[in-house]
C-alpha cells in the first residue's frame, strides 16, 4: 500500500468507468459484427455479464483487505516463485491488451482523421504520457479520472443521443435467427477485447474505501455497460443484412455520422469523440502502470523510470515493427494465444478472492477512516 | 540551493528539452517525412455518376479544387474516366488528374440509366466496404440520360455551391415529403429477404432560354454563367419527385407521381409536406380543393403468415394543419356546416385518399413483384417461425392480402 497516495472511492468509481467505456465501443462492434452477423451484440452481452462476476470478485477483494495489493496477495499466498509467474502470464495478457488498444488508437486517426498518420511519431506522446502515469503515485491517474469522467461521460451521452435516430431494433429479428453457433464463435474469437477488470486490479490496496464503494463501483459498471450496448446495438442494427460490408475501421463514428444525415452540419460529434478517447488514453495509462509495476514485481532490480522507459520500448517496438497494421494485431489477438493468457482474466480475480480470504482476517475497520479517526475492530 | 530542490530543476530542463524536440519533429516529420498532403492538392469528390460503357465503366465526378491565391473559393470541375470496374476508374481519375482523391466528402451517387439491365449492388458494395464512400451518401438514379450528363447538368444548375445536388437531396430527405434512400439504406434493403429497395430518380432539363426581352436579374445571372461556363446552357430541374424500383440491385420500373405518392406514405422519413384534397363536398356543397400540411406521420407496418396466409396491414397517422382554414368559416357561416362535420367530412376525405394511393401503389408493386416496403422482410423478422414453415417463398409478396388503416388529426 502507498500510504498517502491511495486513490479515493470516487477517483476508483470513476475509473470502472472509464476503463469499462474505453476500447469496446471502439472498432470491436464492426469486428464482431464482420465475423458474426446481427446476432453479435450478444457476444458483448455475455462476456460483458463476466465482466460483471469478475467485478464481484475484485470488490470482494478490495473491500475486505484494502491494504493488500495484488502483489502483496500473490506473494503472501503462492510464495516469490510462483507469484512471479503468475504475474509474468499477467503482463504478456496485458502487453497483448495494450497492442489492441494502442493499435485501436491508430486506426481510429487512420480511418476517421487522415489516412497517412505517422504512427511511428504519434505513438510516442501516447507512450510518454502513459509512463508519466506509470512513474507516479496512482493518485494523479485517480485526479485525472476524476477531472475528466463528467466531460466524458457528457461527451458519450451526446453521441448516445445522435445515435438514437438510428436505432432500428427490428433488424435486430429474429433472435437468433441462425442458431446459437455464430455466438459461440464469436464468444470464444474475442475474448481478448474484454476483461477490463483485470486493469483494475492495480489499484487493489491502494484505495480509500468508503460509503458506496461497492454501488458507486457496480452503478458506473451498469451505467457504462449500457452506453456500450446502446452504441453497439446501433451499429449492429444498422448492419444488420450487410454485416459482410462493414470493414476493420468503419466504427460507431460513421453511425453518428450516418444519424445527422447531412455534411451541412459537419463533423462536429468528431470532438465529443475526441473528448471520449481521453477515456482510452487513461485505459492505456492503467495497462501501462500495471505491466511496468508487474515487471518490477517481476525483476526488482532497476528504477521505476527504467522500467517504464524499457516497457514503453518494447510497446514501441512491437507496435511499431511487429504489429504494424490492424489486421495483423486482430490476427494475434484471436489467435490460439487468447486460451493461453484469457483465463487471467477469471482465474487471477477469483484465485485473490480465495487467497485472500485464507490468509488474510478482513481488516477493514481496522484502517483509519477519513479524517483520521480508526474504527473499532468488532 | 538543497539537493532535492536542484534534482528537481535538473529534471525539468530535461522534460523541457524532451518536449521542444517532440514538438520540432511533430512539426516537420510528419509532413516531409510521412508525406501528408496538403489539402489543395486533394481533388474533393462531392458527387459520383455511375454509367455503363460497351469497354467497362464510365465514373463522372463532380471535384471542387480550391483555387491559388484567392482566399476560400473553389474551382468546380467534371471529371471522368473508364476502367474495368469502378475500383479501377476511381484510379484512373487519380492518374489523370495526377492528385488523390478524398472522397470523404461525397454526398450524393448518381447511377446513370446505362446501368439498366445490370446489377447496381457489386459497385456499391464496394464504395461503401473500402470506406471510400459514407454509408449516409444519397443515391439517386438518373433516367433518361447517364450519370455523366446529369453531373454535368447539374453543375450548371447554380454557381452559388459547389454540391448543389446533394444540398438539394439533403433537403428533400429531412425536411420535405419526397423518398430519398442512402448507400446503407438500398445494400441493407436489397440484402433483406425483400431483396427490393429504391432511388428517387433525377430529371435535370436544359433551361429554355426565352431571349433578351425578359431581362432581369436572373437572366443576367444566367448570361453571366454562360460566358464563365464557356456558352454552356443553364439547367434547371424537371422532376425529383418519382422513384425507380430495383430488385436485387437491378432496375425493374420507374414509379409515376401517383404510385411515388403512394409509397411515400410508409416511408418512415417523409414527414412533411402539401396534402391536396381534389374536392370536397358536405351537406351538398362543394368546397373545391383543400390543401393540408402533413405535420406529422407515423406508419406501421405489421404482418402475419396465420395459417400460411400472408397477410399485412398498413397504418397511418397523420396530423395535419389547415392551409385554407377560411373555407372551414366559410363553411359554417353561410352554409350552416358545423366544425365537426366539416373536420370529419375533410378527414373522411383525406383517409379515402391515402388508401387510394398506397393501394395503387402496392398493386403496381405487386406487378413488378418489387417488395419495396420490406413486406416480405417483415414477416421474416416478425413471423420467424411460420416464415421457417413455408415451402415457397417466391411469390410470397404478390400473395398478400393488405388491409389499411388510417388515422387523420388536425391541429
Amino acid at each position: 500500500m502507498e500510504k498517502g497516495k491511495q486513490i479515493s472511492t470516487k477517483q476508483f468509481v470513476c475509473l470502472e468507468f472509464l476503463t469499462s467505456i474505453a476500447i469496446k465501443m471502439f472498432m470491436l462492434p464492426a469486428l464482431i459484427l464482420r465475423t458474426v452477423g446481427k446476432d453479435g451484440y450478444l457476444v458483448m452481452v455475455v462476456h460483458i455479464l463476466f465482466e460483471f462476476i469478475t467485478l464481484t470478485f475484485l470488490l470482494i477483494t478490495a473491500k475486505r483487505n484494502p491494504d493488500k495489493t495484488l502483489f502483496d496477495i500473490l506473494r503472501d499466498s503462492c510464495g516469490r516463485v510462483l507469484s512471479r509467474v503468475i504475474v509474468g502470464v499477467t503482463v504478456m495478457f496485458l502487453f497483448v491488451k495494450s497492442v489492441i488498444v494502442t493499435g485501436e488508437i491508430k486506426i481510429f486517426f487512420n480511418i476517421i482523421m487522415y489516412r497517412d498518420i505517422n504512427w511511428a511519431v504519434l505513438i510516442l506522446p501516447l507512450l510518454a504520457l502513459a509512463g508519466a502515469f506509470a512513474v507516479r503515485p496512482l493518485r494523479a491517474m485517480g485526479r485525472t479520472a476524476e477531472l475528466i469522467t463528467p466531460v466524458v461521460l457528457l461527451a458519450t451521452l451526446v453521441l448516445s443521443a445522435l445515435l438514437f435516430g438510428e436505432l432500428q431494433l427490428d433488424n435486430l429479428l429474429p433472435f437468433l435467427g441462425e442458431g446459437i453457433q455464430p455466438v459461440t464463435k464469436g464468444i470464444l474469437t474475442f475474448p481478448m477485447w474484454f476483461g477490463d477488470v483485470t486493469v483494475m486490479m492495480l489499484f487493489l490496496g491502494n484505495i480509500k474505501i468508503s460509503k458506496g464503494f461497492v454501488v458507486g463501483a457496480y452503478a458506473s459498471k451498469i451505467v457504462s455497460s449500457l452506453l456500450i450496448m446502446l452504441f453497439s446495438v446501433v451499429l449492429f442494427s444498422a448492419y444488420a443484412n450487410i454485416s459482410t460490408l462493414i470493414d476493420y475501421g468503419n466504427n460507431v463514428s460513421n453511425m453518428t455520422q450516418l444519424s445527422l444525415g447531412s455534411q451541412e452540419y459537419g463533423r462536429f460529434d468528431l470532438l465529443f469523440y475526441c473528448i471520449w478517447l481521453l477515456s482510452v488514453f487513461i485505459k492505456f495509462s492503467a495497462l501501462f502502470t500495471l505491466i511496468v509495476r508487474s515487471t518490477r514485481f517481476i525483476v526488482t532490480k532497476g528504477s521505476d523510470h527504467l522500467h517504464a522507459f524499457v516497457c514503453a520500448l518494447a510497446l514501441y517496438i512491437v507496435c511499431v515493427f511487429v504489429f504494424n497494421n490492424e489486421e495483423s494485431v486482430f490476427l494475434f489477438a484471436t489467435s490460439p494465444v487468447k486460451y493461453f493468457l484469457y483465463p487471467v482474466v477469471y482465474v487471477l480475480p477469483l484465485f485473490l478472492t480465495v487467497a485472500s480470504l485464507i490468509k488474510y482476517k478482513p481488516n477493514y475497520h481496522d484502517l483509519p477512516l477519513k479524517g483520521g479517526l480508526k474504527c473499532r475492530n468488532k | 540551493m538543497p539537493k532535492q530542490m536542484k534534482s528537481r530543476v535538473v529534471r525539468l530542463r530535461i522534460y523541457a528539452v524532451v518536449v521542444a524536440v517532440f514538438m520540432l519533429v511533430l512539426a516537420f516529420l510528419p509532413k516531409k517525412a510521412g508525406g501528408l498532403p496538403e489539402i489543395e492538392n486533394k481533388l474533393l469528390i462531392t458527387v459520383l455518376g455511375i454509367d455503363k460503357q460497351a469497354d467497362g465503366y464510365f465514373l463522372s465526378a463532380t471535384a471542387v479544387m480550391p483555387q491559388e491565391g484567392q482566399d476560400g473559393a473553389v474551382k468546380r470541375l467534371s471529371i471522368g474516366a473508364t476502367g474495368d470496374s469502378v475500383s479501377n476508374a476511381l484510379e484512373e481519375i487519380m492518374i489523370k488528374m495526377g492528385k488523390p482523391l478524398e472522397l470523404g466528402l461525397c454526398g450524393l451517387v448518381i447511377i446513370g440509366n446505362s446501368m439498366d439491365g445490370e446489377s447496381v449492388v457489386e459497385h456499391l458494395n464496394y464504395l461503401m466496404s473500402s470506406g471510400k464512400i459514407i454509408p449516409g451518401a444519397h443515391l439517386l438514379y438518373s433516367p433518361k440520360c447517364s450519370a455523366k450528363e446529369t453531373i454535368e447538368m447539374s453543375n450548371n444548375l447554380s454557381e452559388a455551391t459547389s454540391n448543389n445536388l446533394s444540398e438539394l437531396v439533403e433537403y428533400n430527405s429531412t425536411s420535405n415529403n419526397v423518398p430519398t434512400v442512402t448507400l446503407i439504406k438500398f445494400l441493407s434493403e436489397t440484402a433483406s429477404k425483400s431483396r427490393a429497395s429504391y432511388m428517387p430518380c433525377l430529371e435535370i432539363k436544359k433551361k429554355e432560354q426565352k431571349g433578351e426581352s425578359q431581362g432581369g436579374g436572373e437572366q443576367n445571372d444566367s448570361q453571366k454563367s454562360g460566358e464563365k461556363q464557356g456558352g454552356e446552357d443553364k439547367t434547371e430541374i424537371e422532376s425529383i419527385s418519382t422513384l425507380a424500383l430495383f430488385k436485387d440491385g437491378q432496375k425493374v420500373a420507374l414509379f409515376d407521381k401517383e404510385q411515388t405518392e403512394g409509397y411515400t406514405w410508409t416511408d418512415k422519413l417523409s414527414v412533411y409536406g402539401l396534402i391536396t384534397l381534389k374536392s370536397l363536398s358536405v351537406n351538398g356543397h362543394d368546397f373545391g380543393q383543400i390543401y393540408c400540411q402533413l405535420l406529422r406521420k407515423k406508419c406501421t407496418l405489421s404482418t402475419s403468415l396465420d395459417g400460411q396466409i400472408p397477410t399485412a396491414k398498413i397504418k397511418i397517422e397523420a396530423t395535419l394543419g389547415h392551409e385554407d382554414s377560411y373555407k372551414l368559416n366559410d363553411a359554417y357561416r353561410y352554409y350552416g356546416v358545423s366544425g365537426k362535420e366539416m373536420e370529419e367530412a375533410v378527414s373522411n376525405g383525406y383517409s379515402r385518399l391515402i388508401v387510394q394511393q398506397i393501394s395503387h401503389s402496392v398493386e403496381s408493386m405487386k406487378e413488378y413483384d418489387c417488395d419495396i416496403l420490406g413486406t416480405v422482410d417483415g414477416m421474416y423478422r416478425h413471423n420467424f417461425n411460420e416464415f421457417r414453415t413455408l415451402k415457397n417463398t417466391v411469390d410470397l409478396f404478390k400473395n398478400t392480402q393488405f388491409t389499411y388503416e388510417v388515422i387523420i388529426k388536425f391541429i
